[in-house]
């Protein structure tokens, strides 16, 4: 099951810090954002 | 967990337990446990140095890999000095305080545990302190204890980084 997030309005220090984690790895982060551009999400 | 990028977005993520730097240009992105999957979009992968904390390998790796240990003498000295947790590829860390945050205060102090006269002080912004926009750079090789307030996270500095910042998930210390 997904899960959506928003995050196009992240500025780049918010960004860096972005921690990525999944619902089968939900205890600790997987990823981590170091940069996004997206002003067309529409999400 | 999945990201709508759009038409013409970007996102650079770093994978914790692969070491994997993606560059993702549009698209629908999956995010998995040590790698995206992208529909609709291009996908750049590099390798980076990082600590995954622990090596993982496939099933065709495990049947080849083996261990060979050297065992040195003893060391003299008996002083505690507290263990790194983490080893950062940069000479310039980025200091995660955690969700936590930085509480009351607004700087973290670094102090390198072999060659106590070496310190640091690092500004914290949000829930960061960032080496690299500080100009601090750290000595490779070197074992450092981060301090914020009572709590502190110990780290050391890879013994052949080259001088400067680099991918995040190369230099990030999580306290």
């Amino acid at each position: 099951m997904s899960q959506f997030v928003r995050i196009a309005g992240f500025t780049a220090t918010l960004a860096m810090v972005a921690m990525l984690a999944t619902p089968s790895h939900a205890a600790q982060p997987v990823a981590i954002v170091e940069d996004i551009d997206a002003p067309n999400s529409d999400v | 967990m999945v990201i709508e990028l759009g038409t013409g977005g970007t996102l650079v993520l770093g994978y914790f337990a692969s070491c994997q730097r993606e560059t993702i240009t549009g698209g629908t992105v999956r995010v998995g446990a040590d790698a995206s999957e992208v529909e609709n979009g291009r996908i750049e992968r590099e390798r980076v140095e990082c600590d995954s904390g622990g090596v993982q390998l496939v099933a065709a790796q495990t049947g080849k890999s083996g261990v060979l240990v050297f065992r040195v003498p003893g060391k003299t000295s008996t002083a505690s000095q507290p263990e790194p947790t983490a080893t950062v590829y940069t000479t310039a860390p980025l200091i995660d305080l955690g969700s936590k945050g930085a509480g009351s205060a607004e700087s973290v102090v670094l102090e390198r545990v072999e060659r106590p006269p070496e310190t640091h002080t690092v500004k914290i912004t949000g829930r960061i302190a960032d080496l690299a926009k500080q100009g601090i750079d750290l000595h490779s090789g070197g074992v450092y204890r981060a301090w914020l307030g009572d709590r502190s996270t110990t780290f050391k500095v890879d013994d052949y980084t080259a001088p400067g910042s680099g991918p995040i998930i190369s230099r990030l210390v999580r306290f």
